[in-house]
């Protein structure tokens, strides 16, 4: 009975969140990073060897180095206040979540602290990116042995 | 001066996407209007460049915004039916803009002396996987 009271209370007394404007300001900042990504790719598809399915490697590596810079000098954590989610699902942001978390650790030491905490936030992005991954290829791998879609 | 900018850089974005048709160099004795029927016959090309040198034929496709899911099946439809009209020529169609851009370049080359050496570089990049 407390516990429900609590929580009707909690539920009365906390600020509605803006999710409209959350969305918009995630929206605005999420693109504007898969932008700088597509221009990233443009570069290395006009000046280096690579086509548009190979690009996306380089590009990648690339906007993680953005985004370690980013993170090393605090400007990424005021671009993920503004952004929220938009800042926080692309790469950059699973980029920020390793870097920030060994920054934390420094002081620890470099095996036990940088290296046992750096993908403390990051392992769990690992893990299921994985399994998602090993679940659609199961899929596809089914639906191509019953011919319903080609690879 | 902001503004301005503005609508320069809204200017360039629009016209970069704008180039449209068929453009094709031959080098050989063969016949290219059946490359335009089959380029132009497909509704989702939007533009296409094409270079028949020796024994080759390399076309960069590039198809419509929407078409772009399945520009694979696409560029591999086209390559079937140009393999069937030019049973000599070694056939490469891909919609990937990097050969595009680089068959527009050897297009656009006034000399043909490495012409060889840039379409086996094409075509190897173009099998790469990853």
């Amino acid at each position: 009975m407390q516990q429900e009271k609590y929580a009707q209370i909690e539920k009365e007394l906390s600020p509605k969140p803006p999710i409209m404007k959350n969305v918009i300001k995630a929206f605005l900042i999420g693109g504007s990073i898969c932008l700088i990504g597509q221009f990233i790719a443009l570069f290395y598809i006009t000046y280096f060897d690579f086509t548009e399915r190979t690009a996306s490697n380089p590009t990648v590596a690339t906007m993680i180095f953005i985004a370690m810079l980013l993170t090393g000098f605090g400007l990424y954590k005021k671009i993920a206040q503004f952004g929220g989610a938009g800042a926080a699902v692309p790469i950059t942001g699973f980029g920020n979540a390793v870097v920030s978390a060994s920054i934390e650790h420094k002081s620890e030491g470099y095996v036990l602290g940088v290296g046992g905490n750096m993908f403390k936030l990051a392992g769990s992005v690992i893990l299921f990116g994985v399994f998602s991954a090993f679940v659609v290829a199961l899929i596809k791998t089914i639906l191509v042995k019953f011919g319903v879609v080609s690879w | 001066m902001k503004k301005l900018s503005i609508i320069l850089l809204i200017l360039g974005l629009l016209t970069g996407c704008s180039e449209k048709g068929t453009y094709i160099k031959n080098t050989t004795p063969y016949d290219e209007h059946s490359v335009e029927n089959v380029l132009m016959s497909n509704e989702h090309v939007k533009l296409a460049k094409v270079l028949l040198y020796e024994d080759e034929l390399l076309a960069g496709i590039r198809v419509n915004t929407f078409s772009r899911f399945k520009k694979k099946a696409i560029a591999n439809k086209i390559q079937k039916k140009l393999e069937r009209e030019y049973p000599d020529l070694k056939v490469t169609v891909s919609a990937d803009s990097k050969i595009l851009l680089e068959t527009e370049k050897l297009i656009n080359k006034k000399s043909e002396k490495n012409y060889r050496k840039k379409i086996d570089k094409i075509k190897s990049i173009e099998k790469e996987q990853t």
